[in-house]
């Protein structure tokens, strides 16, 4: 797969590459996966979100592990990115609540009214993107 | 497509908020025009109420309760804001965070998380689309060792695993010796308790650390890196193997790095737990393969370090920061944070806190800030008692210092430290004897036994706490905990027998009373010595539902039914369980 970049500019190249390929369609479903969020069930939210996504058919949905967020007490948490909707971040999501962020928020394109969180922190480059 | 209005309502300091808008849009007929959602927000000490409202993406705070039928005339009736314009959140400059557009009511800024909660950490091109490695190619590509140590100098940068020496001087130190083989070793050894700031970097985004140690290779002229991260991590293990491999692939280690003549490769050690392996020279020691002693310095390992030759060794986190201080240059850096500590600290919240978890925040920050607006403040609106940070090389720090800013002299003259950054929050129910036991007795057991100040030292002070928190302590034994605890301090040989004395030091120094009260008054106020509580029942207040009598372990609660019950005090355990059943409040502890 991979080849070896011969040049530092090859590398500012791929990423420009990498930038461009981002389709807005993409629906992304952030699942923190640190040790914290595992003991905390993540992984069974991970497993069927995987297993409902390729149920429904949902092709533009992407399931990804992403690292811990800092909110350890409200674990399980996904954020789901979607064009249309402002960036949520759910915390106590267990199996059902999951399939409910599958079916209303994903599929019918409306935030939930249950354990919302205020994504606690901007980073660095949040900040480029506001310029 | 749906497009109404969605009004995100911060909901924990709200207080009823929600519900009047709700009430309101219900009666004006306009509920169906928007979508009203409650959320959980951070940081709202300064400011009480927060709106979002998307999709315009305007933060209105602070809206009074007269000021709903202003919002709903502007916000949801017309769209244009007038009367309110003052209440919209505007990013605006922080001294902590300066020339940055930073929405600072969330008061967390993160630097060393940028990545962790945002990409998959198992795949390499999500890092690079993020600028990753972007600052090793602009480095490879033109800049000089020395430019590297110019920029790092810049940017303030000192290590994040406690002491807070400057890494540029490290680095520099390190580059200035000659030899033909110098090594690069991350401390990922991460033994306090109560803290995990290491392994959620390493698990969230393991490339940063791998850059971090790659530019520090280019910079001192090494060709090798080791990261001793302990066994007890293994997802943090799992994630560092797939990055190194990737980033193998990619011609970012190895070889010929990015087609350059800079080679540079990395390995894992895996640490069995020692606490004391996480200091530098016992690191290099268990590395070498040998017991995890200390050693004396100097010389330090800049000068002989691994396999006796110039060791460069750094904490996690500091190499995190390296990435993005060179990819945005250390000016950038150095306008966050607060006088001498620049940048950001990763705190680990744990103990009687609400929102218990990882936060990185700017130097400078308060104590308050930290646990009341960050962490939601105490479980249970209990009382703030003390906030021990460092683990068992810091301190307690009680109520009337939390507005001092959070920095490393600031915290060091407090007689804490700033150490790895493990923040345990106590309430009343927490007795300082009790902090101070456990913590001497971490230290105790994990102290290697070399040296004798630490090894008979800390055990002579760990029997002597034992002895007052069962009620046979003397006057006389606080100023032996002292001058056994100063000799520790100044003549053990590493950092853990120098600090290990520390929490009994800070407690003695704030909390003294709650000593003497042990030793005078033979009594714990927050009912946790065991020896020194007893359990009673309050007659006027006991019905009888002999609830106590059924949970007593061991039978020693009698009484008839509907009739006040009384504890055998001969037979009483101490074990509390009648206390935490009791629906009346009958049983009293004293």
């Amino acid at each position: 797969m991979a080849k070896k970049f011969k040049n530092p500019d090859e590398l500012f190249k791929f990423a420009d590459e990498l930038t461009k390929k981002d389709s807005d369609d993409i629906i992304e479903l952030r699942i923190g996966m640190g040790t914290c969020g595992i003991a905390a069930g993540a992984d069974k939210v991970y497993e069927v979100f995987q297993k409902e996504v390729e149920k429904r058919g949902l092709k533009n949905v992407v399931v990804k592990k992403v690292g811990c967020l800092g909110l350890c007490f409200s674990e399980p948490n996904v954020e789901v990115v979607m064009k249309d909707l402002p960036n949520v971040l759910y915390g106590y999501v267990d199996e059902k609540f999951a399939i409910r962020i599958l079916e209303e928020h994903v599929e019918g394109k409306k935030v939930l009214h249950e354990n919302i969180l205020d994504k606690p922190y901007q980073d660095i480059y949040e900040e480029e993107e506001v310029k | 497509m749906d497009n109404r209005k969605i009004i995100f309502i911060g909901c924990q300091k709200a207080g009823n908020l929600y519900d009047l808008i709700n009430k309101k849009l219900v009666d004006e007929n306009l509920r169906q025009k928007v979508h009203l959602r409650k959320f959980y927000t951070f940081g709202l000490y300064t400011y009480k109420n927060i709106i979002k409202v998307w999709p315009d993406n305007i933060i209105i705070t602070n809206i009074t309760e007269d000021e709903i039928d202003t919002f709903i005339e502007e916000v949801i009736k017309n769209g244009k804001i007038t009367k309110l314009k003052d209440k919209i959140y505007k990013k605006e400059t922080h001294p902590l965070i300066k020339n940055t557009k930073v929405e600072f009511y969330h008061k967390q800024f993160r630097v060393v998380l940028r990545n962790s909660g945002v990409i998959n950490p198992e795949d390499i091109n999500e890092y690079i689309k993020r600028n990753g490695y972007k600052a090793l190619a602009k480095i490879l590509k033109e800049y000089t060792p020395d430019q590297v140590i110019e920029e790092l100098k810049k940017s303030g940068l000192r290590g994040r695993g406690g002491g807070g020496f400057p890494t540029w001087m490290k680095w520099n130190c390190t580059k200035n010796v000659e030899s033909d083989i110098k090594y690069v070793i991350c401390n990922a050894d991460e033994g306090d308790p109560g803290a995990y700031m290491d392994r959620s970097i390493l698990e969230g985004d393991p490339h940063s650390v791998l850059e971090g140690m790659i530019i520090a290779g280019y910079t001192i002229g090494a060709k090798q890196g080791f990261i001793y991260v302990r066994a007890e991590y293994p997802l943090a293990i799992e994630r560092l193997e797939k990055a190194i491999k990737q980033a193998r692939e990619y011609g970012l280690l190895g070889e010929n790095i990015l087609g350059t003549d800079f080679s540079f490769d990395i390995e894992l050690r895996l640490g069995a737990g020692a606490f004391v392996c996480g200091e530098e020279t016992a690191l290099i020691a268990s590395i070498e393969g040998k017991r995890g002693m200390p050693r004396p310095r100097p010389p330090y390992p800049s000068i002989k370090g691994l396999w006796d030759k110039p060791t460069l060794i750094n904490n996690v986190e500091t190499f995190a920061n390296v990435p993005v201080i060179l990819y945005k240059g250390g000016d950038w850096y150095s306008q966050i944070g607060y006088e001498n500590s620049k940048g950001t600290k990763v705190f680990a919240l744990t103990g009687k806190i609400k929102n218990s978890g990882l936060v990185e925040v700017p130097m400078g920050l308060t104590l308050r800030e930290i646990i009341f607006d960050v962490g939601g403040g105490l479980t249970g609106n209990r009382k703030f008692k003390a906030v021990q940070t460092g683990g068992p090389s810091g301190g307690v720090i009680p109520e009337e210092y939390l507005d001092t800013p959070i920095a490393y002299e600031t915290l060091q003259n407090l007689g804490s430290i700033m150490g790895s950054g493990g923040m345990i929050v106590m309430d009343n129910e927490d007795c300082m004897i009790d902090v101070a036991k456990f913590y001497l007795q971490f230290a105790v057991d994990e102290s290697c036994g070399k040296c004798s100040p630490c090894r008979i030292g800390g055990t002579q002070m760990l029997s002597i706490l034992n002895k007052i928190s069962i009620g046979h302590g003397e006057m006389e034994d606080i100023d032996k905990l002292i001058s056994i605890g100063k000799a520790m301090q100044k003549a053990s040989l590493c950092g853990l027998g120098q600090t290990a004395p520390n929490p009994v030091l800070s407690t003695l120094k704030y909390f003294r009373d709650e000593y003497e009260e042990h030793i005078k008054d033979k009594r714990c106020r927050a009912g946790k010595c065991r020896e020194l509580v007893k359990y009673a029942i309050d007659p006027t207040k006991c019905i009888g539902c002999t609830l106590c009598a059924i949970r007593c372990p061991v039978n020693a609660i009698s009484g008839e039914r509907k009739k006040p019950h009384v504890i055998d005090q001969s037979i009483c355990i101490k074990c509390g369980e009648c206390y935490n059943v009791c629906k009346f409040g009958a049983v009293i502890k004293e």
